[in-house]
């Protein structure tokens, strides 16, 4: 079974060097895909071989998705220091490489973490899940007005939050196929490559040098992970920019601390769910989703299975990760950064048609338009994220 | 492009296309299907059934429950929020996505009213 299970995570791990570096594409979307064949996959293998397979892809994705959050879409910072992204911020200061480490970091930490507090998890998760789970409506909603509150143009950000809302739920109502792929692409991956586009950007030679860790900052950043990302690890439709936040503003961080706290909130958000599905059978993303239908019952074995897998697969992500953002660092000045913008968002629509047709179309050209609203407001983009936390808070209110 | 101009032309479409998104969602309602007549080139879309529950089977994260009208019988897949409060012989309308797992129709339930 070793064997078989060394396989699975190599291929897994190859699925999510995929997912992870082309926008667009989220780990759910090649989960879908390998339920599809399961019927096939399962007359070689095992429910539970193809489970750690999805583990070992979700994992990795979670550490290669940091390369194009960084090296593509960044603004022109000038006079709008507020509204970029700390990833972005160090990529125009020529530390793309820097970014991508200290992300890479929070998040190999965070399997760490998550392994250190599955016994904890494990046995006070039930207990926690049972106690707010009839308020989880209402504290998304106070999440989200901390979140409009905290700005200073509130009427946008309340405006922004509540249109992304009313679109999302649009279109996740509309009898479409894959209406996440062309809404959550749209809004935060084409609109971001046109305000690349439309500032011009230039990306400055990118350094690799010996990168200081802040050793003040890891702490303070995993010990804000550890108590955020387990509390929305069972909060439906927050991720981990709005988890991030709530976490930054418990315990004060730099730059350099919120990136590894945003890599650590992302990847313990997925150790996390395994942990969930296993104490309080809640199938928290489409990965574990897709592995409670193909287990009949998760053990505790099967658990630790998973979280080996984790671990395995985080650490051939560490090393793939490093490796990519140093070949990224040196190509991102020798090509044309807009030529390269274009290109991804020919990509985004040819994959957008293909998967949902000419109502995919449609959608990626609204959402293009909302998603560039924060931009150009100078607010933060994470209100967009009201896309699925208003159809989630609907569902949990109603 | 001015960012004052691209900052209006962008609020006018997204509001614009938001009320047609939700116009085309009016008037795309989801017709009862008898499960018989529902086919593959169905599959990924929105469809609505009614039935009585025959079976409910558990799984870590999901319960999935098997509902029969005068025709056929066809599997529903729903997610694991609230304890699932049906029991067998309930009758039930069901809106949700057809997919296909081991050569079987299934429905991935979104909406369920007794």
């Amino acid at each position: 079974m070793i064997i078989e299970i060394i396989i699975a995570v190599l291929i897994g791990v190859v699925g999510g060097i995929f997912s992870g570096l082309t926008p667009g594409i989220h780990t759910n979307l090649l989960v879908t895909l390998l339920f599809s064949i399961s019927p096939f996959l399962l007359a070689f293998t095992s429910p539970l071989i193809i489970s750690a397979l999805i583990v070992s892809m979700a994992i990795t994705h979670t550490f290669l998705n940091v390369l194009p959050a960084v090296y593509l879409g960044a603004p022109d910072s000038e006079g709008k220091v507020l509204s970029v992204l700390p990833g972005h911020r160090m990529l125009l200061q020529g530390k793309g490489y820097e970014a991508v480490t200290l992300t890479v970091l929070g998040s190999f930490l965070a399997i760490i973490m998550g392994i250190a507090l599955t016994p904890l998890l494990l046995k006070f998760l039930p207990a926690l899940y049972s106690s707010i789970k009839n308020y989880i409506g209402y504290l998304l909603v106070i999440i989200s007005i901390y979140m409009i509150f905290r700005e200073r143009k509130k009427f946008w950000a309340f405006f922004i939050f509540m249109l992304a809302g009313i679109f999302g739920i649009g279109v996740l109502n509309l009898n479409m196929k894959e209406p996440l792929f062309p809404l959550l692409s749209s809004l935060f991956g084409v609109a971001g490559l046109l305000i690349s586009l439309k500032d011009n950007v230039k990306i400055p030679q990118q350094l690799i040098t010996k990168i200081e860790i802040p050793k003040i900052e890891v702490v303070k950043a995993m010990s804000s992970a550890g108590i955020v990302g387990t509390f929305v690890s069972l909060m439906p439709g927050l991720g981990p920019a709005q988890a991030a936040i709530i976490g930054s503003q418990i315990i004060k961080l730099t730059d350099k601390g919120f990136l590894i706290l945003v890599g650590s909130l992302e990847t313990l958000g997925m150790v996390t769910s395994f942990i969930a599905i296993t104490s309080i059978n809640k199938a928290r993303n489409g990965a574990v989703v897709v592995i409670s239908r193909l287990m009949e019952t998760i053990t505790q074995k099967d658990l630790i299975i998973f979280l080996a897998v984790a671990l395995a697969s985080g650490l051939i992500a560490v090393f793939l990760s490093l490796r990519l953002a140093k070949i990224f660092s040196s190509l991102i000045t020798k090509i044309n950064y807009q030529k390269l913008c274009i290109a991804i968002i020919i990509l985004i629509i040819v994959m957008g048609f293909w998967l949902s047709s000419y109502i995919g179309l449609f959608v990626l050209i609204i959402g293009s338009f909302i998603g560039m609203l924060p931009s150009l407001v100078g607010i933060g983009k994470n209100h967009l994220m009201g896309c699925l936390l208003l159809p989630v808070i609907l569902f949990f209110l109603l | 492009m001015q960012d004052k101009v691209l900052f209006k032309v962008s609020l006018i479409i997204s509001v614009m296309g938001t009320f047609l998104v939700l116009l085309i969602l009016e008037y795309s309602e989801v017709k009862l299907t008898e499960i018989n007549s529902l086919g593959k080139n169905q599959l990924e879309t929105r469809v609505k059934v009614q039935g009585a529950i025959v079976s409910i089977k558990e799984t870590p994260g999901l319960y999935i429950l098997t509902i029969k009208d005068t025709s056929a019988t066809i599997p529903l897949v729903i997610f694991k929020e609230d304890t699932l409060a049906l029991e067998k012989n309930t009758q039930v309308e069901v809106i949700g996505k057809l997919t296909e797992y081991k050569k079987e129709l299934e429905i991935i339930v979104e909406k369920i009213k007794i």
